[in-house]
């Protein structure tokens, strides 16, 4: 157990800890969107290929059409598309070579969220693509990466020096048209990651991006795309902080992955934007559109995430399991606590035959927020032997939270076997007499019963992610079990 | 609410209500003109409406519908209808209309009352005011306000307090089942304190035709009192049936509800339960065997408004042929009810690759001190165990209907009227295929 009841104490009566804007001279685009803003950040801003402009002009002239979702089980106040700014990049030097190049202002970000790029990827050796406010900044190791064919750049990179593999994949998982904020982000989105593993090619490191949202009002649409192509296999990790706000902000990111035969995608989250103030003000949106194809025999996704914070969540990652023999899972924790909403869950989609998934949900309330599991497992008809097995706890802290589950089971073939298993308590007030009558304190004895209850989901992590989850389930339970 | 709702028919169900003159007490009079005029709003709801997502209500919506006649039945009509070895009270409507001839209520135990509400109405409404039309809110239900704008007839079940019936009542709806015809079953059961009923519902009807019944189910137990209920739904396959179950339970109350469907084209049935004081405890089970193209659909609510309350569901289908189940259970559980224990589980078995199940357990909590469980499981037979009931010189055919009997047969087991459930095994095994089997099974 990483959160020691002094550490909690101390986490405990902090506030947002990662909240502070940086001072940075930001080039950014008048609010508002219409086509000819489309343009200007796709021509001007971007220098992309004519293709890419049409297709993100087709999908803004569909999303006009499109009605803002309200099915989820949150609530918000409407959302002023017109008033939000689309692009937002820091003052731009010609292509920093080294990090001595790098903004000096920028660096002292990353120290103040603990990832030093240089002693980082000296000592962990992971690859960190600092996206910082839509323009990635610095990129290490990626030479290392080219070493083995593997290409690791920001989105905007990969348009232009690999524009055939960008062309082919972007939008096949997702297509502009799939749901609001998804062709929001197609019209928009101004920088992401993109990654490719060739054929064969196991990847040495864990890829890792750090997402952050900095300059008022702007709302973050990034895209990531990650192909592992045939035999190969990534772990990429995604984490996220950002600094305090009053107004809400809208982050609409778009994640695409997909396994050719015998591939493996492992995509690890944290999440812990801004949640807002106790009193549920400010904070971030974070709708989310996440999904990854299994499209080759024998291929595998698996997608573990850590949510805790956003005001509100609304975010599936989904498998589509077209290949047959291939594999999807689902491992997340979501926290919520004070005000916070969140309506997450996955979508497993079995085509091929047998295929299998495997749905492991952890939700946690306290306080007055609510936290809500929908999920979606749909059996075709030609998915021989198919195979699901789910199962969403919900943990209850306080009396004043809710917890909602939302499970759709949809079977076409008889060869199918799902499982559906969910279950709904409080903290066990013997567990923590237990606990307490061992010498625990009753705050730790919390901590180590909630560890235990996500435990499942933890083990799936990558080891440095494993450590942060906890101190961050700890922070963010912080007070709610009197 | 414009694309989840179809309302081209509406018009003519409010002419229909307008040409329509009864003699009623003025608040009856008051609740239909509100429930229709809530219709007209509504409308037949479409897909496109979460809470009909995968059941389509269209042939019903686009239908022209007229009432059923009520004409000539054939002697035998009620045989679909009558138990073995099951004799005491029974209360026969046919097309939605009481039917002396075939009732046998000369002989009722002391302390229930059972008679047609048309009648009810007619002599001594006050008794019915209060209770009538007031637990199935038709708010946001489309057919729900239907049944209540249109209901001619019903029956009206009251139990003394502190009285015990022994016998189950039976309450029959044959439909004559003429294509085009419509039925408005509507059913008041009112236990007073500490009574005790066992209450057959049976629908069935009595010509292969394309007819729609729509009824309505009120129960209310006042405290204490214990309610036992069945639903048997064994009408034509080419018919549609909609039913609703409303059932509000007071303190220490217990109330059981087993929905049994074979019949019917198309069932939509929504069972939803209040537990409105502390210490209540209810049942809610259900039982689909469905095979061609058939179509049931149960929508479940039960509503944990205070401390103290269990609850339980079991639900299970057996799906042949192309036939198509859909389960939604939701528990809400409110910020009140503490030291809630609700259980729920569907669990199906799909015997044929044509067939389709989709299921929605849900729960929505807002108390902490509670132990919500659901589950739900979809699968085919064990292909181990009809190797091994092979291998003991069992028939293959054979060996399948064991292990769907098999599979069944729990939830025979919660049917507490004896007769009821020999019935149904019977059917059951029929349904199989296995006569043979049928007899075994049941001696």
């Amino acid at each position: 157990m990483s959160a020691t009841a002094d550490e909690l104490e101390i986490l405990a009566t902090q506030e947002y800890k990662y909240g502070w804007t940086t001072d940075i001279e930001a080039d950014a685009a008048p609010p508002g969107l219409s086509e000819e803003i489309i343009v200007w950040i796709s021509r001007e801003k971007k220098n992309e290929p004519q293709w890419l402009t049409e297709w993100r002009l087709a999908a803004y002239r569909h999303w006009l059409e499109m009605k803002e979702p309200t099915w989820p089980n949150v609530h918000y106040p409407p959302i002023d598309y017109q008033s939000l700014c689309y692009y937002s990049a820091p003052k731009k030097k010609a292509g920093p070579q080294s990090l001595d190049e790098v903004d000096p202002e920028l660096l002292a970000t990353y120290e103040k969220l603990g990832i030093p790029l240089a002693e980082r990827a000296a000592l962990a050796g992971v690859a960190v693509d600092a996206v910082f406010d839509s323009v990635s900044v610095a990129t290490t190791f990626r030479h290392k990466l080219a070493e083995k064919g593997i290409i690791f750049c920001s989105f905007s990179e990969a348009v232009q020096e690999h524009p055939e593999l960008v062309r082919k994949y972007l939008g096949s998982v997702v297509p502009t048209t799939d749901n609001f904020f998804a062709a929001l982000n197609s019209a928009v989105f101004t920088d992401g990651s993109f990654c490719y593993i060739p054929k064969g090619v196991r990847c040495p490191m864990e890829l890792s991006t750090y997402f952050r949202i900095n300059a008022a009002n702007t709302g973050q649409f990034e895209r990531t795309l990650i192909v592992a192509d045939e035999g190969s296999y990534v772990s990429y990790l995604e984490g996220c902080t950002a600094p305090m706000r009053d107004e809400n902000q809208l982050h609409a990111a778009v994640v695409e992955l997909i396994a050719l035969d015998n591939a493996q995608i492992k995509y690890s989250t944290v999440q812990n934007w801004y949640p807002g103030d106790k009193e549920g003000r400010g904070g971030i949106y974070n709708f989310v559109t996440k999904r990854g194809a299994c499209r080759g025999v024998n291929s595998k996704i698996s997608w573990t995430q850590v949510e805790t914070g956003s005001a509100i969540t609304w975010k599936y990652p989904s498998c589509i399991l077209q290949g047959d023999n291939s594999v999807g899972e689902f491992y997340s924790v979501a926290v919520t606590n004070n005000r916070q909403q969140a309506d997450t869950g996955t979508k497993m989609i079995h085509i091929g035959k047998n295929t299998t998934s495997t749905i492991v949900s952890k939700g946690i309330s306290a306080g007055r927020s609510n936290n809500s599991y929908r999920g979606l497992v749909k059996i075709l008809p030609g998915a021989e032997n198919a195979r699901n097995f789910s199962q969403c706890d919900s943990m209850l802290m306080g009396d004043r939270c809710g917890a909602h589950t939302f499970p759709y089971l949809e079977v076409k073939n008889p060869t199918a076997q799902v499982e559906h298993e969910a279950t709904t308590s409080k903290i066990g007030e013997d567990q923590i007499f237990y606990c307490q009558q061992r010498g625990l304190s009753q705050e730790d004895a919390v901590s180590m019963i909630v560890n235990g209850f996500c435990k499942e989901v933890f083990k799936e992590l990558p080891m440095e992610f494993a450590v942060e989850a906890q101190k961050l389930l700890g922070v963010s339970l912080e007070g709610s079990v009197g | 609410m414009s694309v989840a709702a179809d309302r081209t028919t509406a018009p003519r169900y409010l002419e229909a209500f307008e040409a329509a003159r009864r003699e009623e007490p003025a608040w009856l009079a008051e609740r239909r003109r509100l429930a229709i005029e809530r219709f007209s709003l509504l409308g037949f709801p479409t897909t496109k409406d979460e809470e009909y997502k995968y059941t389509n209500l269209a042939r019903i919506a686009r239908g022209e519908w007229r009432p059923g006649s009520g004409g000539s039945l054939q002697p035998d009509a009620l045989a679909a209808a009558t138990y073995e070895g099951l004799e005491g009270p029974r209360i026969v409507f046919v097309d939605g209309r009481f039917d002396p001839e075939r009732s046998t209520l000369s002989e009722l135990p002391e302390g229930l009352e059972a008679t047609s509400l048309a009648a009810l109405l007619a002599t001594a409404p006050d008794a019915l005011e209060g209770h009538l039309t007031r637990y199935a809110d038709f708010e946001g239900r489309a057919l729900t306000a239907l049944n209540t704008a249109f209901f001619e007839d019903g029956a009206f079940i009251r139990v003394a307090e502190k009285a015990v019936i022994a016998e189950p009542l039976q309450v029959v709806f044959v439909a004559t089942g003429d294509a085009g015809t419509v039925t408005w079953p509507r059913v008041l059961i009112h236990a007073g304190r500490q009574s005790q009923v066992q209450v057959i519902e049976t629908y069935i009807s009595a010509a292969e035709g394309a007819h729609w019944t729509n009824s309505v189910t009120e129960i209310v137990g006042e405290d204490a009192a214990r309610v036992e209920h069945f639903q048997v739904q064994q009408e034509s396959v080419e018919a549609f049936h909609t039913g609703r179950v409303e059932m509000l339970e007071e303190r220490s109350g217990y109330i059981s509800t087993i929905s049994l469907v074979l019949g019917a084209a198309l069932t939509r049935n929504d069972v939803r339960i209040t537990l409105d004081d502390e210490g209540c405890e209810c049942a809610l089970d259900g039982l689909v065997v469905i095979s061609g193209k058939q179509h049931v659909d149960h929508h479940t609510l039960i509503d944990h408004a205070k401390a103290h309350c269990n609850s339980h569901q079991l639900y299970k289908g057996v799906l042949d042929g192309s036939s198509r189940g859909v389960f939604n259970g939701k528990i809400i559980v409110r910020q009140d009810a503490q030291k809630t224990d609700a259980i729920q589980n569907n669990k199906n078995l799909l015997l044929s690759t044509k067939a389709e199940i989709d299921t929605k357990p849900q729960l929505e909590i807002d108390a902490n001190d509670v132990r919500c469980t659901h589950g739900a499981t979809i699968g085919q037979l064990d292909k181990d165990a009809l190797f091994y009931l092979q291998a003991r010189g069992i028939g293959a055919g054979e060996a399948r209907s064991l292990l769907v009997y098999a599979f069944a047969a729990d939830l025979l087991e919660r049917i507490t009227v004896e007769p009821l459930k020999r019935h149904l095994e019977r059917l059951l095994m029929r349904s199989l295929g296995r006569d043979s089997a049928a007899q075994e099974v049941s001696e």
